[in-house]
This record gives structure tokens, C-alpha cells and sequence, in this order.
């Protein structure tokens, strides 16, 4: 199956998945719980989901947007100005360096449509579906004649990821749970858009595709504390494999997020985390956006050295629970440190809104 | 900092392979006494004794005497337990139900145990004592719960029983393993 099959086949099991889901939250309530005798009791196990969670689904359900908006740009943890990033041209008698380009993005805009499913095949183990749906969205600048401002588009499917949770262990006081994925390379690396860098549709930089391009492994450990104080940790990785039909692997990411809940109230709960993030640089080159000259990169964003780096960011949001089964997020984001390898973009803020069915 | 965060994956990956490869970790659900599936059977079936067990104050001229449960602090199971006991209402014979913590009671007819009570405790005493889990010492337990072939059942201490002066049924007996 070619990967460009997989995504209707996995639009077509989300919805056959949410349709059964719609029938499955219809389970014994409580009260019907309550009325089991004591023989009845008697011949249930402890590993029945569905005797020890009479009120909940097997199945859960998210639909989340995000998005992420970047402008300006940072060498390092050091701001520098679009005008020292766009180099003026040769007649300028600015000398071209390796940290100067002819095209720069002005800012760029990043939304992720998320539809995630999930199973519970027991209280130990679950296992969860996540197709994305892209928009992406930059503004240049640059020297290039008929083109000293200009946007690129793109927007599809990314890449979907199947994962498999398993309870460490789960007591009164914290759970542990670890995490193991795959990312199925359903996301274009073949979008194309208008660029200076020659007339009609050229292949669009590295930020402008919707995939990897491989077959990568998100692994997460989570820590959640049930005590007194709601605190969850997570310590994450996606980790890149071989290298994609461009000649080129995204580098690996690591995470570390906490976040603190607040139980103001049993239906709004708002809360604050702190994550830190490192992500590599990227490995090998798609050789279709680089010229013939001397300094082949017409943009920074078509340097594979000038991704990654690594992020400190701050964030608020609330979760409010709408129904009995439905729970709705907001939540925003903004950097407190960024070191990146640049000139690159840096992050201005990110934000997402998320309704979901959990177990 | 990539050296860092590859350094924390490599100790973790080598955590958790240990935590699977470790039986305890395997039995940390039924040991640590797990806050989902065993605990709400153990609700459940503590609400369920209530109909089986007959208590002296319980007065023919006064039915409606309400009959005082507590829970030690910090039991699992409290808000799904006080969500069936709304549901049941009151127990069969009418007797309206009055659910506390322990540390907030003043009186306990019936009461339940997930960690051993350090000092003595005047609340609990002539209460009929339920405990969690055969793990837990507490010597004038008249009810204790253990794990058998992943299910739960419940062994009754027929001398403590004798000594609260209580009535257990022959169905709750017949049930039960005796000690």
C-alpha cells in the first residue's frame, strides 16, 4: 500500500471508528452498578474494563486545532534584524555571506486540525490514531525581481501516527504510563508553490511540506500526580528514520513538558506548564531548492543547518468539562527562551483548542 | 542540551525496561490496592454487605435510625462509593445512609480500612471493620477483602463478628471464606 492509500483508508476507519464509538457511550451507568447483587459481584474479575468503569467508553475521541505563528529572527539565543537576514543584492556592495539571503520569510503561520481516536483494550493498555490536517501559510520579502513580496501556501494531510500506551502502574497517588508510536509518512514532501527561484511551481521549502518523508517513532513517559497537587511530566522524543525520497531526515526532537491543574471547581479546571524543547538540525539536503552559485541557499529556510534548537516556553489554559463525557481546552503559549541555529524564524506564540471524549 | 536530552532517554529506556522486566511492577495494580477497576468492586461490594449484615441498634420500633459509615481518609474509592450509595438511596430495610471520613466522624457503625490504624480509635470501636486487602493487618477486622484468580473476594473473622454482636446472613457466609 502506498502511503498516499493509507490516508483514505485511515479517514474511512476514524469515521466507521466514531460511528461505533457514538454507540459504545451508551454503557451502564452507576446506578445500574449499584444494583449488581452480591453474586453478580462475585463473578466478576478485576480485569474487566467494563464492570470496573460501568460509566465509561472503551473509546475516546479529540479534535484539536492548533496553531503557531513565527516571525523575526534569532542567531542563537541573539535577535537579528530582517534587514541584517535580506541581503540587498550585488549592487548594493553588500558582501553575500552564508548568513545572508536574497528571498526571507516575513512570518509564517502554522495551523494543525488533529482528529485523535482511541481504544482501550484494558485499564493497562490503549492504543490511539491521529491523522493531522495542515495549513501552512509564509510572506516573503526579497530582491528578486517581480517578486519582493510574495506568500507560499500549503495544506493536506500530514503524517499519522498509531501509538500504544501501557500503565506502568497506577496507585491512589500517580500513575506512570509509557508510550510508543509510529508516524506513518502519509504527509506530502512534494508540495509545490510559485517561488523567485524560477518561473512557475518549484518544489517549496523544507517548512512548507506536510510530512517527513519517514517512518519516524514518538516515545513518551508520562508521570501523573494524583495527590494533593495535580501535576503531570512528560518526557518525550520523536525519533527520525533512514531518510525520506527528497535525500533529507527532519531532526529528532526531545521534550520535557510539566504542567500544574488547578481544582478550582469540579467543572473548570485551568492550569499553567513550562516545556522545554531541543530539536536537531536537519540531516542531508533536498537538493531542488538550492541555485548554482556560490551561496546555493536563496533562503535561510532552504538551509537544512538552520532548523532546529532549542525552546523554553511558557503556558496557561483551561479545561472545562461541558457534559459528562465531553471536556473542552483552550490554551495558549509564548517562548520565554529560545537558542536557535540561525538565522531562523523564531516562535512568537502558539496557541489550541481541543473538545474531547476521554475514556 | 542535545546530549542531555539523549543521555535522560537512555537512563529512562533503561528505567522502564526494568519496570517491565520487574514482577512487582506486574503486581503493582493488586498491591497498591490501584485507584480504578479493583477499587470499585471493593465499593460495590461494601455497599452490597450492608443488606447481609443485621446491626444491635438497629431497633424494629425505630427503623429509620440512620446507619453511620466511614471511610478512612484517602480511600480510593470515596467519590464513586458516595455516587452508588446516592444511587441505593438507603439500605433494603429502610435505614437511611450517613457516609463521613473518619477523621470527621463521630460515630461509625460501619467502617472501612485501607491502611492499619496506628493508635486506638474510639470511632471505630463495636464498628464493623472492612479491610482493603488481606495485606493490611488490623486485628478486629471482621471483614477482609483478598484476590483470588483475578477476582475479588472476602474472607469473614466469624470471632470479631461474634464479639460486635452483629447478624451476618447465611447468603453473606456462604459467600465468604471463613476464619
Amino acid at each position: 500500500m502506498s502511503r498516499y492509500n493509507i490516508v483514505p483508508a485511515a479517514w474511512i476507519s476514524t469515521a466507521l471508528a466514531m460511528i461505533y464509538s457514538s454507540y459504545s457511550f451508551a454503557q451502564s451507568t452507576p446506578s445500574e452498578f449499584a444494583e449488581m447483587s452480591l453474586t453478580d459481584l462475585f463473578e466478576q474479575t478485576i480485569d474487566d474494563p467494563s464492570v470496573s468503569h460501568p460509566d465509561r467508553s472503551r473509546w475516546s475521541f479529540t479534535f484539536q486545532r492548533k496553531s503557531a505563528e513565527f516571525k523575526d529572527f534569532l542567531e542563537g539565543d541573539n535577535r537579528v534584524s530582517e534587514d541584517e537576514v535580506l541581503w540587498s543584492g550585488p549592487k548594493s556592495g553588500e558582501p553575500r555571506t552564508d548568513k545572508n539571503f536574497p528571498v526571507v520569510p516575513g512570518k509564517i503561520v502554522q495551523t494543525a486540525y488533529l482528529i485523535s481516536l482511541g481504544y482501550a483494550f484494558n485499564d493497562s493498555w490503549r492504543g490511539h490514531l491521529t491523522v493531522p490536517y495542515l495549513e501552512q501559510n509564509t510572506d516573503h520579502i526579497s530582491i528578486v525581481p517581480n517578486y519582493s513580496t510574495f506568500e507560499i501556501e500549503s495544506s493536506g494531510v500530514g503524517d499519522a501516527v498509531v501509538s500504544a500506551s501501557y500503565r506502568l502502574s497506577d496507585t491512589e497517588r500517580a500513575n506512570w504510563w509509557v508510550t510508543v508510536g509510529l508516524s506513518i509518512p502519509t504527509g506530502s514532501i512534494d508540495e509545490e508553490g510559485d517561488t523567485p527561484r524560477a518561473p512557475g511551481d518549484q518544489q517549496l521549502p523544507y517548512t512548507m511540506q506536510l510530512g517527513s518523508g519517514t517512518y519516524d517513532f514518538p516515545i513518551e513517559i508520562s508521570y501523573h500526580s494524583k495527590g494533593e497537587h495535580d501535576i503531570s511530566v512528560a518526557l518525550a522524543a520523536l525519533i527520525r528514520s533512514g531518510t525520506n525520497d527528497n535525500d533529507y531526515r527532519l531532526g529528532n526532537s526531545y521534550s520535557l513538558a510539566g504542567r500544574y491543574n488547578f481544582h478550582f471547581s469540579e467543572i473548570l479546571q485551568p492550569y499553567v506548564g513550562l516545556n522545554v524543547n531541543y530539536t536537531d538540525s536537519i540531516h542531508g539536503a533536498d537538493t531542488s531548492l538550492t541555485v548554482d552559485s556560490p551561496y546555493p541557499y536563496p533562503a535561510p529556510i532552504t538551509n537544512p543547518d538552520l532548523f532546529g534548537g532549542t525552546k523554553i516556553g511558557a503556558r496557561a489554559g483551561i479545561s472545562w468539562q461541558v457534559s459528562d463525557h465531553y471536556r473542552l481546552a483552550v490554551e495558549i503559549g509564548k517562548p520565554i527562551y529560545q537558542n536557535l541555529n540561525g538565522p531562523q524564524t523564531r516562535e512568537d506564540w502558539r496557541s489550541s483548542i481541543q473538545i474531547s471524549r476521554p475514556f | 542540551m542535545s546530549w542531555f536530552f539523549r543521555i535522560v532517554f537512555a537512563l529512562l529506556a533503561v528505567l522502564v525496561i526494568v519496570l517491565l522486566l520487574n514482577p512487582d511492577t506486574a503486581r503493582a495494580d493488586s498491591t497498591n490496592d490501584a485507584f480504578s477497576k479493583e477499587s470499585k468492586l471493593r465499593a460495590a461490594y461494601f455497599l452490597n454487605f450492608i443488606k447481609f449484615i443485621n446491626w444491635p441498634n438497629h431497633s424494629q420500633d425505630n427503623p429509620l435510625t440512620p446507619l453511620y459509615i466511614c471511610l478512612q481518609d484517602e480511600t480510593p474509592f470515596e467519590g464513586f462509593f458516595r455516587d452508588l450509595a446516592s444511587n441505593a438511596a438507603m439500605a433494603d430495610d429502610g435505614r437511611e445512609l450517613q457516609i463521613y471520613r473518619l477523621s470527621e466522624a463521630i460515630r461509625c457503625d460501619y467502617t472501612y480500612l485501607h491502611r492499619p490504624i496506628q493508635n486506638e480509635n474510639s470511632e471505630i470501636e463495636g464498628s464493623v471493620v472492612v479491610l482493603s486487602s488481606d495485606q493490611v493487618s488490623q486485628q478486629d477486622a471482621a471483614i477482609i477483602f483478598y484476590i483470588a484468580e483475578r477476582k475479588l473476594r472476602f474472607e469473614i473473622d466469624l470471632n470479631n463478628i461474634k464479639e460486635l454482636n452483629v447478624m451476618v446472613s447465611s447468603e453473606l457466609l456462604k459467600l465468604a471464606r471463613i476464619k
